[in-house]
């Protein structure tokens, strides 16, 4: 049974690089986590944060929030909009 | 408090419906080794760890795991949408069906009910972060018996990447525990364990 | 692993015994586990780390290549 599925190459190129700046991100803080006095480290982290950030603005311009607790929305409730995470796209 | 982030963490797109596949992988939903019993896990073990590294690792994992939560339930999800009843039947999920329809419901392979029983939280920082060893080596085995029974290659990719995290993971909470061993060892923890928390302080 | 058998002891090679050896080099105690603490090397670029579940190419194990940490490969 195959599954049909919205193509939007464009917009699942742009949120797989932000899934992967947000990655490195959450790998780094957990390394950190133990680690909590490697200065390099932290910067390399920050860095990655500003290049996360960065990615994310772009793509909320086009697309939507992806957070309901920042940022601002149209009319209608742009928060509810289709896709959600877990169904095919 | 948590936020939510609107997209999963890793990609899940499966093609092809497989509710058999769908009966296994929802023991990492709902099962003894899974991403709620471990999320669950080390968000209440947190509360008692007793150094910040520790308090950290537990809290930003467990967050974590709660994500991978979502990464199975969103192929379970995915692996059974739109099959019909007859179909669900067939594949070994007739009884489920019955219950649940297409839903998620937390559960094992097996189809136990997911129970706290599958935690532990001690309050014994030691005896914790070793459960916590142990959760990571389970799931990780546990993802390998899924790959070894997938063959979609849709399926065995999120797979291969939850299977790596518990790698990580592994090694985080042995750091933890190196720490916290160090912290307490400081202290003499072992030589004599208080039996009220005021009285460690007064010593 | 043939490595590893056929490498010397280094508690041989000072004529001490291991637990000796592994006190005064290591500060090892008795009924206490240890995982070795990972120093970080280089990265994975974003979107490899995303695709092999890490960044951290000394903790990439992969299911199947690494004998070492998988029974039935």
């Amino acid at each position: 049974m195959k599954g049909g599925f919205i193509m939007n190459e464009k917009r699942d190129k742009l949120l797989k690089e932000l899934m992967a700046a947000d990655f490195t991100v959450i790998e780094l803080n957990l390394y950190l986590d133990t680690h909590p006095y490697e200065q390099n480290v932290i910067a390399l982290r920050n860095n990655m944060v500003q290049r996360a950030k960065m990615l994310r603005e772009q793509f909320e311009r086009e697309y939507g929030p992806l957070t309901s607790q920042f940022g601002y929305s149209g009319c209608p409730w742009q928060w509810i909009e289709s896709p959600w995470p877990w169904e095919r796209q | 408090m948590w936020f939510y982030d609107k997209k999963l963490e890793y990609p899940v797109k499966i093609k092809n419906c497989n509710p058999k596949m769908a009966k296994y992988i929802i023991t990492q939903y709902g099962g003894p080794d899974g991403e709620l019993a471990a999320s669950l896990r080390y968000l209440s073990q947190r509360f008692s760890m007793p150094t910040n590294e520790a308090k950290a690792i537990l809290n930003d994992i467990g967050t974590e795991e709660l994500a991978h939560l979502e990464i199975v339930g969103s192929m379970v999800h995915q692996l059974t949408k739109g099959v019909p009843a007859h179909v669900l039947e067939k594949e070994g999920l007739g009884a489920y069906y019955s219950d649940h329809d297409h839903a998620v419901y937390p559960m094992s392979a097996a189809g136990n009910p997911f129970t706290a029983a599958y935690i532990q939280s001690k309050g014994d920082p030691i005896a914790d972060l070793h459960e916590d060893l142990a959760a990571e080596q389970k799931a990780r085995a546990t993802y390998e018996n899924l790959i070894n029974l997938a063959d979609d290659p849709d399926v065995i990719d999120p797979l291969r990447f939850l299977r790596e995290r518990e790698v990580v993971h592994f090694q985080r909470f042995g750091e933890a525990l190196r720490i916290v061993q160090e912290k307490l060892s400081q202290k003499k923890f072992y030589i004599q364990k208080p039996k009220r928390e005021d009285e460690a302080e007064k010593k | 692993m043939e490595y590893y058998a056929n490498r010397p002891n280094p508690s041989q090679m000072m004529q001490m015994p291991q637990q000796m050896y592994d006190q005064f080099m290591h500060n090892l105690k008795l009924a206490t586990a240890y995982v070795p603490f990972q120093y970080i090397a280089c990265l994975y670029p974003p979107m490899e780390g995303l695709k092999k579940g890490t960044i951290f190419p000394e903790l990439d194990r992969p299911y199947g290549k690494d004998p070492e940490y998988t029974v039935d490969a």
